[in-house]
């Protein structure tokens, strides 16, 4: 009768208890390392020559799956680091961050605006590792998009777009696109401002496409404005179609690296200009048992240490209230990586600049290989190659400068002293003083802005019990960091009262404090200058006033959520 | 070469695992931290939207007014659920009441129901902004006063009958709550910015005496209070055509 696992014991009696276990553990080994013994398995990790012969490092690559996907070797001068900065293998690593922080992130969240931003709070507030986890997704995506797009620059740079690897390059163009788009998409799921109408923007632009773009839009959005269809379709683009095309044009892409024509070789090696030791020492095999392996497990290590401890130090991704489509932030921006874009509409025509010309861009980006088919690699004969791409380069930095809130249409002047201090999102000079840096003071003579932004002169002078302070008035200062910021609020009226041009003379601010109840302060901030009104041919100016109001309650840290450099 | 890699390997996986044990140590008192925040910051916001939405008609800081009931008192957090027989937590009832209205009035000498504030129901606010005014009011819990609720006597202030009549439009009698006059207020009722230049005075006086004798076009009967005759003087509805006569026209 056959009692499984008899076999072992039947040896115990034929060889002995330590020759059948270790018998034992190495056919365990064998089976699980495919094929490599424990021998060599040592041998492997001290750098060793193979201990067998033929060499059971390929044997391995055959009969393993996940090494069949692997080259054998490369050549030396393609590991350089200085030659590829491994800049292709971190973004799939990445890629891989990603698709495990967000499987996790899923759980625990339901694409609807009704409870999108509360899964959010819920992560941040009630979930083990919940803000660990949401880091980590934001701040690989933000690292992916750099990493992928330094890929490309280094490819365009070193030349290795050519022959034979035009197609290489192509998939890589398309993987860019996948990148920025999937970034792109997340950006709506939290349903706070930012993700409303950083996507508002963005999709905006499709609106302007020739022919198809309201009908573009409208796929887009599902409906004219963000809400309920378009939180689930950018969450269906996020979870499963961007995924599931860039999975294959990955696979796509490392197929061509990894079986047709390996990396590339920095240019001088390949052309035999570098001295010919350096070319010989460039072209030695580098086999990807044991050498390459290691080295990649290492720089996963590094950098997964790298973004764990920035995480848990430095890095909060934002969260910001929840999205409003009845306000539009002041100085709505793109996210970062298409503010060229938004950069380039501030040029002129939408449909020109932001739907055309980018499709021209990209469309170049493709063709680059068919366009410069020159065989050399070599900087020195690429020049035109080499000054268009640092041109390119040079232009979408100044894009993207243009593309910020800095060089735009600017508010009136007492919004933008006001978005300049107490910001819609985010935390400003006064919600840095916070609850306990907000003195109240004593009842003192106030004036209120009424709703036509006039002064109300009606109200009686000891109307408000608070704290009351003239920035024009270092007397009423109540001290402490309070009269640094009333000091730099009073600059800024005075900057914006001495520039010519805006319709702003004599400005000046009034910050009050109340306490409002326990735990709760109440703020207003009024800016009152004087104007030409709009048409006037008397030029006799008027008052006017502007007033935000906002309550400080004493936990609310709005430093959570910011990056705490210098803190 | 391998044995370099495997220990900065080996260095970088103990900083990575500590560093998540360190976050995992402190994850308790972050989340302690993040939840006051959270709740910190959704009472600033509720705050706000109290202000803007429910302060005309229950006062600025609950106090109630004619209009509306005083919510800000002990008796309102401990005896209300009781005397409504509601089996739902105070939250709930909040909740269910600005989301969805009141169907009847709780007490007759309201001149109005309750409004539906919700979207779900037509009404301006966001679900998200009624939970905020939920927190918000839920934060008076701990020192709300002790007093009745008597609703305080409508007053006019100011000197001239326009300013008479603006402090009742604004407050004393609390029309912007519903109508728009000069550039805010309410939608419930039609903007009244210019209804002296377009109806005359005449008409107003009626309309505040007798809401149901003429009803503007796309608004319905029974919504405006039928009690205003009795709570404001004949002074009162003077002042309030005189501001609506400065208003028009602007």
């Amino acid at each position: 009768m056959y009692i499984p696992g008899s076999g072992f014991f039947n040896h115990l009696a034929d060889k002995g208890l330590r020759q059948a276990v270790s018998d034992k553990i190495e056919e365990t080994t064998r089976a699980v390392l495919a094929g490599i013994g424990v021998k060599e398995a040592r041998a492997l990790l001290r750098g060793d020559p193979p201990t067998e012969k033929p060499n059971p490092r390929y044997r391995a690559q055959v009969k393993s799956f996940t090494l069949h996907l692997r080259p054998k070797f490369y050549q030396e001068g393609a590991t350089w680091f200085t030659h590829t900065f491994r800049l292709g293998f971190l973004s799939v690593f990445f890629f891989v961050v990603e698709t495990i922080t967000g499987l996790i992130l899923m759980v625990y969240y339901t694409p609807s605006p009704d409870v999108a931003y509360s899964d959010m709070i819920n992560i941040l507030s009630n979930v083990n590792y919940g803000k660990f986890l949401r880091d980590m997704h934001r701040l690989g995506a933000e690292l992916m998009v750099i990493v992928v797009a330094l890929h490309m620059v280094r490819v365009y740079f070193t030349g290795s777009y050519k022959h034979p690897r035009q197609f290489t390059w192509l998939t890589g163009v398309v993987l860019l696109l996948v990148t920025l788009f999937l970034s792109f998409s997340g950006y709506l799921l939290p349903w706070d401002q930012l993700a409303l109408w950083a996507v508002t923007i963005g999709t905006s632009m499709a609106d302007a496409a020739p022919l198809v773009g309201p009908q573009l839009n409208l796929i887009l959005r599902g409906s004219q404005d963000i809400s309920a269809g378009g939180l689930l379709r950018f969450y269906l683009l996020h979870i499963f179609l961007l995924p599931l095309v860039a999975i294959i044009f990955i696979s796509v892409h490392y197929y061509k690296v990894a079986r047709e024509h390996s990396i590339s070789l920095p240019a001088a090696i390949e052309e035999g200009e570098a001295p010919p030791a350096k070319v010989a020492a460039a072209k030695r095999r580098i086999d990807i048992l044991p050498d390459l392996i290691t080295s990649e497990i290492m720089w996963i290590t590094l950098t997964l240490a790298g973004m764990v401890l920035f995480m848990a130090f430095v890095y909060s991704a934002a969260l910001e209230s929840h999205a409003n489509p009845l306000k539009t932030p002041l100085h709505t921006t793109a996210p970062w990586y298409f503010l060229w874009l938004q950069g380039m509409l501030k040029l002129g025509d939408k449909t020109w600049w932001g739907v055309i010309w980018p499709t021209v861009i990209f469309l170049i980006l493709f063709a680059v290989p068919y366009i410069d088919p020159g065989p050399s690699r070599l900087a020195k004969n690429r020049k035109a190659g080499i000054t268009a791409g640092v041109v390119v380069a040079i232009s979408i930095v100044v894009l993207t400068f243009m593309g910020t809130g800095l060089w735009g249409v600017p508010a009136p002047p007492a919004e933008e002293i006001i978005q300049e201090f107490i910001p819609e999102e985010g935390v400003g000079l006064v919600r840095e003083l916070g609850y306990a840096g907000l003195p109240t003071g004593s009842a003192l003579p106030a004036f209120l802005c009424d709703r036509t932004n006039q002064i109300d002169t009606e109200i009686p002078v000891d109307y408000i019990p608070g704290g009351v302070y003239d920035v024009s008035d270092p007397t009423t200062y109540p001290g402490g960091e309070m009269n640094h910021v009333l000091a730099e609020l009073r600059d800024a009226v005075d900057r914006e009262s001495n520039k010519r041009g805006n319709n702003f003379f004599d400005g000046n601010l009034q910050f009050t404090v109340q306490d409002w109840q326990s735990d709760l302060k109440r703020v207003s901030v009024i800016v009152t200058w004087l104007e030409i009104p709009e048409g006037s041919t008397d030029n006799i100016a008027i008052s006017k006033c502007f007033e935000k109001v906002l309550y400080f309650q004493q936990k609310s840290d709005y430093d959570l959520l910011e990056w705490t450099v210098g803190r | 070469m391998i044995y370099t890699r495997i220990l900065i390997g080996l260095i970088a996986i103990l900083v990575t695992i500590a560093t998540i044990v360190f976050i995992g140590i402190n994850e308790p008192d972050r989340q302690d931290e993040f939840k006051g925040a959270f709740l910190g910051r959704s009472i600033e916001v509720g705050a706000g939207v109290f202000e803007q939405y429910c302060s005309p008609c229950h006062g600025l800081k609950g106090q109630g007014s004619p209009r509306a009931p005083q919510i800000n008192s002990k008796e309102f957090f401990e005896n209300r659920l009781r005397d409504l027989g509601y089996a739902g937590t105070m939250e709930a009832y909040l909740t269910l009441t600005i989301r969805g209205g009141r169907p009847v009035k709780s007490d007759p000498k309201w001149p109005q129901n309750m409004p539906t504030w919700s979207v779900d129901f037509g009404g301006p606010l966001r679900n998200d902004q009624i939970g905020n005014v939920v927190d918000f009011i839920m934060s008076w819990e701990k020192d709300a006063p002790s007093v009745g609720t008597e609703p305080a006597a409508i007053t006019a202030v100011g000197d001239t009958p326009e300013e008479r009549g603006r402090s009742l439009v604004e407050v004393g009698a609390g029309c912007i709550a519903c109508h728009t006059i000069g550039g805010t207020g309410g939608s419930v009722g039609p903007n009244l910015t210019n209804v002296y230049a377009e109806k005359g005075p005449d008409y107003i006086r009626e309309s505040i005496l007798m809401p149901s004798a003429v009803i503007a076009e796309g608004f319905s009967d029974g919504i405006m209070p039928q009690t205003f005759g009795q709570t404001l003087t004949e002074e009162n509805i003077n002042d309030i055509i005189a501001y609506l006569k400065s208003v028009s026209g602007q």
